[in-house]
């Protein structure tokens, strides 16, 4: 799907276009590299690489931002909507995902946040929303 | 007599004949497709989602990545890929 995505959509300057699909080459990137297919993951990182999102994020926010994503988790997971639920986990899931494959020097944003750090929180974000897609 | 879906198209392509829907079915791959989803919620997503998402809307986009996030979370509880999306898998089943 996130291939189906990344495949079809390429970077034209449109950022709110780029940045669900920045999000799929994330999630690509990872399923590659678990796969142990590490020519395709590193593709899919170069297409981040090449135009990455909040680029020009100060250190503060993006800091900011990422200690926020436990607690959007949490948030996402107690929410009694099961719609609303999937969705926030959903969002804040691609969020850690980006930033935790994007961890690569290429990026000089990696050097401010530790990405290992974050493998953790993404396991645990999708615990939280296999449990909430359970409870149809 | 026509279906609903038929009546909200353009008139000039419900004189042609095309079938909206149909079209859309081929565009996406079969993990969009709500025909064989065993899950209440994601099969109520996809049937929605199906009729509007497109690769050139970013809410499209953003739901397609959250379907993304919903079938892994979905496949890990399987425990059949031990935590991963069985891409590599996909891929030699595909080969002929």
């Amino acid at each position: 799907m996130v291939s189906f995505l990344s495949d079809n959509v390429q970077f034209s300057g449109n950022h709110n276009i780029w940045t669900p699909v920045c999000y799929g080459l994330g999630l690509k990137s990872r399923l590659h590299r678990l796969a142990g297919d590490c020519h395709f993951a590193a593709a899919a990182l170069n297409r981040i690489v090449a135009h990455p999102i909040n680029a020009a994020l100060p250190r503060d926010v993006l800091l900011k931002k990422l200690a926020a994503l436990p607690l959007e988790l949490e948030k996402g997971f107690c929410d009694k909507s099961q719609k609303w639920s999937c969705h926030i986990l959903a969002r804040a899931l691609a969020s850690i995902c980006y930033y935790r494959e994007t961890g690569v020097p290429a990026l000089p944003q990696s050097s401010w946040y530790s990405a290992q750090e974050l493998e953790p929180l993404l396991l645990s974000g999708l615990e939280k929303l296999r449990e909430r897609l359970q409870t149809a | 007599m026509s279906s609903p879906a038929k009546n909200k198209m353009p008139k000039a392509t419900r004189e042609k004949g095309t079938d909206e829907t149909a079209s859309h079915r081929l565009l996406f791959p079969d993990a969009y497709s709500a025909d064989l989803e065993t899950n209440g919620f994601l099969r109520i997503y996809k049937q929605s989602g199906h009729r509007k998402w497109a690769l050139t809307r970013m809410e499209g986009l953003f739901e397609q990545v959250d379907l993304a996030y919903y079938l892994l979370a979905r496949a890990r509880s399987r425990g059949s890929t031990g935590g991963q999306f069985p891409l590599r898998q996909r891929s030699v089943q595909r080969e002929p």
